[in-house]
């Protein structure tokens, strides 16, 4: 396997960055920021190239084989880390609670599953549950408004988290919106198959994000920016969509997603 | 008939992967069932009088408490007088309801309720302070229907008998009676419907009113 | 009722458009939804009674032959009937075998959804019988001839203005000939025409929220007062529930008791909880001479062998479908059958085969609202993606999906040669929407850009960068 790696010290956590496809393919800034973020806070953080996609398409779409040889992939790529992270609770959720389930009668196989299980998380839940960050360094002089996932609120409880970082970035301004509780529409194949009534949920959150009054709308998860801000550019909507690492880890200079050059 | 019943018994053991339950798991089901086991009970700080009060209230029933069964006919009167409704009551033949003594300006008819009646007075076995319920047990001189068809209907419970939960009632009622009565109605509140335009509406089939007379 | 849950998407999409509908289903949230959230914030108990529910019926499905038999001699010995039905077809028999030996001519009901499950209505009237519904929802659904559309509230969709047509319509022969527009005098004027059935009535047909074991009791939850006027009035009282109705004591009722209001509507308790044991006694005031359960199975010991066996805790408290952000848009119409929402969407395929409610499992965004609402902790999404894998096995999931599917796993198998596709595919991407930073339309992705534009990504992929980036540094 090759793998890049950067240092910090040898005996700090040793990360593997688990990208998550949509990441890699659509928003690589996201996975340079988590990257920032992890080794401000002191990990040891390495990619590994054997990494594409953890499956969950596959798997909520009842294609358990498929699901199932994706998983046995990570877990070869990620096993040998202390900590398997990554900027997204829907991908990070399938590993954490999904894995063992998929592989509950491989005798074989489940103690390793579990084993990768009880060591993934969500980035920014990572940086404030297990490294303890309390602050970042980063300003960004907007008003936002914070989407969970249903991944994030619900399958990994994530909630506090980062609203405790986001706190901490000096100008930012947090308003709250309407049933943050509520899917945003885009729930993976869903959206596709089902457009209208997943047109009409996120329609329904972008009115909840507007009447935030929030200028910038982030979240955890690129599956719901990508439903979200291609949504507002739909209905022409100004309000500007980053990934929450990004602002963290103060990259959110780049253009925002679906932002054109006019 | 029979045919289905040993079907749909024979395909439930075979859901489950077994045969049928051997004596000692059986005696052991029955044995659960003859210990009955409290679930969860919640706390609730309040006086359970209070508690039964507020209850009942929040449900727009109306409470009095009186000190002396004596005073319930007098009560039942200003209660009437004061809905502008009809001085005639249907009564149950409660003996709790037998000791009471009228005043003339009362028509009172011992049941059974008929579709028009529009006031009736029953006395309840029990009462639950947790949920502010009352329970209503038929029997030989407590009809059920009057329950359910006057406009107003009037519940007289000795402050004795307000219990604490549902599940302190079903003591008093294995203490009371060697079989389950034929109907055991806990009502807690008038009869509501919230099926137009779910927005409560008061007396949808049942009672309109519901006054709690609590005695001593 | 006619099923037409494979028309899900056709049914979905005309619901959105309609205006009532989705003003009535935006209460939801004000309504139902915040009732819920209220009473859970009162109780802190209310996490340690979902998992003691859960434990409870998951001890009865355990035992479900030995509580059944149980349940069976007490209702015996209390001089009530057990019949037992395996299907909706034995189920109306029976039902209208009792109605026949009754010599009845009319027949009310309270509202049962295991009633509607086995098509009651139609049938009793097919044999002859005049029957009423007697919960006002249901009742205006049998004037409007619909289907519920909600388990707990079935006339959900309907506006005052609709029903105030309804009774013009229906009443006007019976005296009633003026257009009522208030909600009071509307709920009024049901209740004297619904009167006049209760006191005639022959038979009375009820469900069962739960069926004791200890006792051989129906227990039956209601605001209106229906549901005991339909067990006392008649001379005989029909019980219609299913087999995973049944609970071991009158204590463990009384625990799910404490989560159905709750959970349904946002009260403590609701205004009626009647516990019915048998026909009237000899000495007894009133109350009906015949009392006949009729036990259904349908399919339920078909779940019970299998992955879906949490389905049969459910109390049938709507929470889920109260909180699932598809139904809120939809309604329960769309699903095409009796029941929709997230429990629907487990229970109609079972019921009526994937074939005709395939749809049913997809049409959901696995959010996992509706499990963290469920009074008995039913793992909802879990179910529906265990569905999901059997259309998968079965084959009959859309074929392009499938084979989308299977290619992006392909390559997704494939770490190196995907590097390979991926990054030139992006950036061409890229090059393409940069300008304008997304899309309106796009080959192959249509759903998506049916109802927003794709954006356009950054250009590179992150694993092309990182490594450029590492070289770099070396
Ligand atoms: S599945 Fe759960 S939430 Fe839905 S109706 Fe059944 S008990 Fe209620």
């Amino acid at each position: 396997m090759t793998t890049a790696e950067t240092t910090n010290t040898a005996d700090s956590p040793h990360v593997g960055l688990f990208v998550t496809c949509l990441v890699d393919l659509y928003r690589p800034s996201v996975g340079f920021a988590a990257v920032k973020l992890l080794q401000q806070a002191g990990c040891r953080v390495t990619v590994p190239q054997a990494q594409t996609c953890c499956g969950q398409p596959a798997f909520n779409s009842g294609d358990d084989r498929h699901a199932r040889q994706l998983a046995v992939q990570v877990l070869n790529a990620f096993e040998e880390f202390d900590y398997i992270v990554g900027p997204s609770a829907s991908c990070l959720g399938t590993i954490r609670c999904h894995y063992p389930e998929m592989f509950a009668d491989d005798t074989g196989l489940l103690p390793r599953f579990e084993a990768l299980s009880s060591k993934s998380y969500e980035l920014v839940s990572f940086l404030v549950d297990v490294l303890g960050v309390e602050a970042v360094e980063a300003g960004f002089d907007h008003c936002v408004t914070y989407h969970d996932s249903c991944s994030a609120l619900r399958e990994l409880g994530i909630k506090s988290q980062p609203r405790k970082l986001l706190a901490s970035v000096s100008g930012l301004q947090l308003n709250e919106s309407q049933g943050t509780d509520i899917c945003c529409g885009f729930g993976g194949t869903f959206c596709v198959k089902y457009p209208e009534i997943s047109g009409r949920m996120a329609a329904d959150k972008v009115a909840s994000v507007e009447a935030s009054g929030a200028d910038t709308l982030l979240s955890g998860d690129l599956g719901c920016l990508l439903n979200l801000a291609g949504k507002m550019r739909r209905e022409g909507k100004p309000t500007r969509v980053y990934h929450i690492a990004e602002v963290l880890a103060n990259m959110a200079d780049c253009k925002s997603i679906g932002e054109g050059d006019d | 008939m029979s045919a289905a019943r040993e079907q749909v018994l024979a395909r439930i053991r075979s859901a489950l992967g077994r045969g049928e339950l051997g004596k000692a798991q059986l005696a052991e089901l029955r044995e659960r069932i003859a210990r009955h086991p409290r679930q969860i009970e919640p706390a609730f700080s309040e006086p359970p009088q209070q508690r039964f009060r507020q209850k009942l209230e929040a449900a727009e029933a109306s409470f009095v408490a009186l000190d002396t069964l004596a005073e319930v006919a007098a009560e039942v009167e200003r209660y009437l007088d004061a809905s502008a409704a009809p001085k005639r009551l249907v009564t149950s033949g409660d003996e709790l309801l037998r000791a009471l003594e009228w005043p003339e300006s009362i028509e009172l008819r011992v049941w059974p309720a008929k579709g028009d009646d529009k006031v009736s007075l029953t006395a309840a076995h029990c009462g639950i302070a947790e949920t502010g319920s009352l329970l209503l047990v038929s029997g030989e001189q407590n009809p059920t229907s009057l329950n359910f068809l006057p406009d107003y209907h009037i519940v007289v419970l000795r402050a004795d008998q307000l219990l604490l939960r549902m599940e302190d009632a079903w003591d008093s009622l294995r203490a009371s009676f060697t079989q389950m009565p034929r109907t055991v109605n806990f009502i807690s509140g008038p009869s509501k419907t919230a099926d137009v335009e779910q927005t409560v509406e008061y007396g949808a089939h049942g009672p309109r009113y519901l006054h709690v007379i609590l005695v001593g | 009722m006619q099923p037409h849950s494979r028309h899900f998407k056709a049914n979905a999409e005309a619901a959105l458009r309609e205006p009532n509908l989705q003003a009535a289903l935006k209460q939801l949230e004000l309504g139902f939804v915040a009732g819920r959230q209220r009473c859970y914030e009162a109780l802190p108990e209310f996490e340690s009674l979902r998992d003691r529910a859960k434990d409870i019926l998951d001890h009865t499905l355990d035992n479900l032959d030995a509580y059944l038999l149980e349940y069976e001699a007490r209702v015996i010995e209390s001089g009530g009937k057990l019949h037992w039905a395996s299907t909706p077809l034995e189920a109306r028999e029976i039902v209208i075998r009792i109605c026949r030996d009754a010599e009845a001519k009319t027949v009310i009901r309270g509202k049962s959804m295991v009633g509607e499950e086995i098509g009651i209505n139609d049938a009793l009237e097919a044999a002859g019988f005049e029957v009423t519904e007697t919960d006002l929802g249901e009742y205006i659904l049998q004037l409007a001839k619909e289907p519920p559309s909600h388990i707990v509230a079935p006339a959900i969709h309907k506006t005052k203005d609709e029903i105030s047509d309804l009774f013009l319509e229906h009443h006007r022969d019976l005296g009633f000939t003026r257009r009522q527009t208030e909600r009071s005098a509307l709920v009024n004027e049901a209740r004297q025409v619904l009167r006049g059935k209760f006191l005639a009535a022959d038979v009375g047909i009820t469900g069962a929220n739960f069926l004791i074991a200890e006792t051989g009791s129906n227990v039956i939850v209601t605001n209106e007062g229906n549901g005991d006027l339909t067990s006392t009035l008649p001379r005989v009282q029909i019980v219609t529930a299913a087999i995973d109705k049944v609970v071991p004591t009158l204590e463990d009722a009384s625990l799910l008791l404490r989560l159905l209001a709750r959970s349904a509507t946002g009260q403590d308790i609701t205004a009626y909880t009647t516990f019915t044991t048998g026909p009237r006694r000899k000495q007894d005031a009133d109350g009906p001479v015949e009392y006949h359960v009729v036990l259904i199975d349908n399919h339920r010991s078909e779940m019970l062998g299998s992955e879906l066996r949490p389905m049969l805790r459910c109390i049938r408290c709507g929470a889920c479908m109260n909180h699932c952000p598809v139904y809120g848009r939809i309604g329960g119409h769309a699903y095409g059958w009796i029941y929709p929402g997230p429990m629907g969407s487990v229970l109609t395929p079972i019921m009526l085969g994937l074939d005709e409610a395939g749809h049913l499992p997809n049409a959901c965004t696995l959010n996992g609202r509706c499990e963290t609402v469920c009074p008995v902790k039913i793992p909802l999404p879990r179910l529906l993606r265990s569905l999901r894998s059997r259309q998968h096995l079965q084959r009959q999931n859309s074929s392009l999906a499938r084979v989308a599917l299977s290619l992006w796993t392909w390559v997704a198998l494939r770490p190196r040669l995907y590097q390979m596709l991926t990054w030139p595919a992006m950036s061409l991407l890229s090059r393409l929407g940069l300008k304008r930073g997304g899309f309106r339309r796009m080959p192959f992705a249509s759903g998506w850009t049916r109802v927003r534009d794709l954006p356009t990504p950054q250009g590179s992929t992150f694993q092309v960068l990182w490594q450029q980036q590492q070289r770099g540094r070396k």
